[in-house]
Order: structure tokens, then sequence, then C-alpha cells
């Protein structure tokens, strides 16, 4: 089983019917062995996924789509690991419009989440190895919401597919689609289109050039407008006349 | 005055002429000594390991502006007020030892989060009087959801670690001290 309208990203593809998590044993076939570029893991049920540390990620079996790609990018320095997630989130945005055409706009909202409706369509988790200034390998993790018909209660910002397009989709369909849209993108990165890629990352990314609500260190409420990404990954923001640069958990963006 | 506040301090102070500053602010007190202008033996610097011919970015051999050193007695006296730790300062106050003594930094090769383990329930990777190797992971530093493992690429005995875990870095912070004869 492989992927067909790709290089190398599934050509080789381990699916399980169940995993704790696709990243970490990506990350475990990585300590073993060296798997050959563009492997991917997928799981029909992930029963740890895992979210942020400490946080998990829903995926109920056969409903989702959980994938992890190996790639190597010693292309590119640690510094500038911040296109993984420009690129990763392009491609999962590639994968919804693709297959929800009419579909509401699919969005992006920093770092690397993406939205539907206001809603979170997929999450990505991307592990990365480091050896000096270079990236050794990276596992870029995805989990995709695909035919979930409802959410527990517990998620109310979560949505799939079906909820958007009102159709059952085929998961392996998707899965492929999505690995070559990673491909795609990742290539583009080789190719040090990161100008390009940024810029389209910029056009689809919640709050750029709009003013919005974000709470800032410290417990400040600002309405700011977003300029986009410094070269850290930062999340650069214009308020009280002025530029600044913010990390993850330096800040927080309120919805209307 | 927060931690912030003394590293932009710190960094203010190497790039002057000051060799002595001292701060008083209610409870607060602040003792900074740099020995740049100190005379000194030129320090020998142990070599990187093999298979890293370029200066390695994250754990670097102590370079000349060696900081951290097992501190020996010095012979200038010592100030009253603890001594800040100036990450880049100019002269290393172990070049009397003739370098023998130094020790080896991991240093961040981004900006991020530092964690000590891979999960809050995980043991950390490296612990102070560990023996590291090189290849091991050591820590992971997470940036806009990117995590990433950091590899050491020297062998040693861990004698400090520098940040407390789940706490920010800067790029080239130092996190790991190590004792390459450890």
């Amino acid at each position: 089983m492989q992927y067909k309208n790709t290089l190398f990203i599934g050509k080789v593809v381990h699916a399980f019917s169940a995993l704790p998590s696709t990243n970490s044993h990506a990350q475990e076939l990585l300590s073993k062995s060296t798997p050959i570029e563009g492997t991917v893991i997928t799981a029909a049920e992930q029963t740890a996924g895992r979210g942020q540390i400490g946080s998990r990620w829903y995926s109920p079996a056969s409903l989702c789509i959980s994938m992890s790609v190996i790639l190597y990018p010693r292309f590119l320095e640690a510094r500038r690991q911040f296109g993984l997630n420009i690129i990763a989130a392009l491609a999962v945005r590639d994968t919804v419009q693709h297959f929800l055409a009419d579909g509401p706009p699919c969005r992006v909202k920093w770092p690397n989440d993406v939205y539907l409706a206001g809603k979170k369509v997929a999450g990505i988790l991307i592990q990365n190895q480091i050896a000096g200034r270079q990236l050794q390998h990276t596992i870029i993790g995805i989990g995709l919401n695909v035919n979930v018909e409802q959410f527990p209660p517990a998620l109310p910002l979560a949505i799939s597919l079906r909820q958007a397009g009102g159709a059952l989709y085929d998961l392996w369909a998707v899965e492929e689609a999505l690995g070559r849209a990673l491909e795609q993108r990742y290539l583009a990165l080789r190719g040090k289109q990161i100008a390009s890629l940024q810029e389209e990352y910029y056009e689809n990314l919640l709050g750029y050039g709009e003013s919005c609500r974000y709470l800032l260190p410290g417990g400040r409420e600002v309405v700011a407008v977003g300029k986009g990404v410094d070269e850290d990954g930062r999340l650069r923001l214009w308020f009280d006349g002025q530029e600044q640069a913010f990390g993850l958990k330096e800040i927080q963006w309120l919805p209307d | 005055m927060d931690f912030k506040d003394i590293q932009e301090l710190i960094k203010l102070i190497n790039r002057s002429n000051l060799t002595d500053f001292k701060m008083k602010d209610g409870e607060f007190e602040l003792s900074i000594r740099t020995n740049k202008y100190q005379k000194q033996k030129p320090a020998v610097s142990p070599q990187p390991t093999a298979g890293t011919p370029q200066a390695a970015p994250i754990i670097q051999m102590p370079p000349v502006q060696q900081p951290y050193t097992p501190a020996p007695p010095q012979p200038a006296p010592a100030p009253a007020k603890p001594q800040a730790e100036a990450p880049k300062a100019e002269a290393p106050a172990a070049a009397e030892k003739g370098g023998d003594s130094n020790y080896l930094e991991v240093r961040s090769p981004i900006v991020g989060t530092f964690y000590r383990s891979s999960s809050p329930e995980k043991p950390p990777y490296a612990k102070v009087g560990d023996t590291i190797e090189v290849g091991q992971v050591v820590c992971i530093v997470e940036a806009m959801k990117l995590f990433n493992e950091i590899e050491s690429e020297i062998s040693g005995k861990v004698v400090k670690v520098l940040v407390e875990d789940a706490q920010p870095v800067e790029y080239d912070q130092v996190l790991f001290l190590v004792d390459p004869k450890g």
C-alpha cells in the first residue's frame, strides 16, 4: 500500500489499526533505524495522540486521519524551522480546500492550526532533532478531522470535513491527497521558495492585516494588527504605535 | 528587576568599559564584576569532538570567553555580593588553570521553551552527574509548536543545568555545562 502521484512521501506506509501515537512510533523507528525519507505512519485510532506537551488529541477510530511523515530537511537551518509549520499548515489547507471546494474558507491560525468556519479541523505536531545548527530529521504529525459526525461537548471548537461538507469522505483518498500536498510544499521549501510560501501562509493567516483582540503577558488586553511572523516564528503584532513579536506562551488570541 | 533585565544589564556592561558595577534598589542589591582587563595566559581550548571541524554551534567548546569555570580562588578580591555570571564575559577567570578544567557548553540553537523531559511524567533526559554521549538527546526546546530534541555533540559529565524546566530560552543561551573529563 503506497501513495500514487508522489515522488517519495508515502512510498512506504506503516498503517496500524491503533497506536498510542503515530509520532511516537515514528520516533521509535528513527531511534532504531534510518527509515527512507517520506516514510508514513498512520493509525486508524490513536489512543494517546499528542497535542502540546501534556495534552491529547481526539482521534476516534477510522473517522480521522492520524499520520506522521518522516523527513530529513538537512537543508534547513534549525533557526529557520518555522518553514516546517508553514508547509504543513499549507498542505493541510490545500487538502481541505480540495475536498471542500465550495465549502467555507479554510484558514491557518498561528502557528499551525487549521481552521474551518471558525473551528479547528486539523492539528499539527512537528518533532525535530537538531545537531549543531542543522535539523537532522523531522516528524510531521497531522491530525485531520474527516468523518466525525459529532465531537464530544468538551471539544466545542472542533469541526470535521463531514460537518462542513455534509458528506462522507474516503479516508484513503484524503490521506493520499494530504501526502501529495505535503510533498509539493516540502519540495518548494527545499527549492528555497520560502518567500512565496510565507506569502501564501500570510494570505491565509487568521488576523493577518486585521485588527483582533489579544491578551498580553501581564493580562492587558489589546486590539492589534497581525503583521506576520518574525524569523523565529513569533507572531508580530502592531499596537500602541509599534510592532512587537510574541512567542506562543506569551500571547493569547481572543476570538470575537 | 527580573531575569531578563539582568541579562540586558550584563550585555550592556559587557559592551562598555566598566569592570565593576553595583546597584541597590530597596532590598535588591546587584554587583557585577568583569575581569575583562585582567592579564591572562591564552586559554588552551580542548578540541571539539572529531567530526565537527567547524565551531559547533550548540555545544561549544569553551571559547576564549569562557565564563563558566570551576571558580578557582581568584587573585582578585571576591566581591561581597554574589557575582552575576555574564553569558559572554570577555575574559575567563580559569585561564590561570590552563583551561584543563574548563567546562563545555550546550547552547540553545533556537528561541523557545526549554524542557528537560519529553513529558511531565518522564524523567529528565540529563541531570547533574549524568554522563552524556555524542548524539544523545539532552533536552527539548519547543518553538511555536515545533518540538526539538537537542543532540549533544560532546561527551562528558553534566555539572550544571542552567535553565529551569519550562522556562523560555534565547538563541545561543547556555543550557548545560558539561565536564569533558567527567
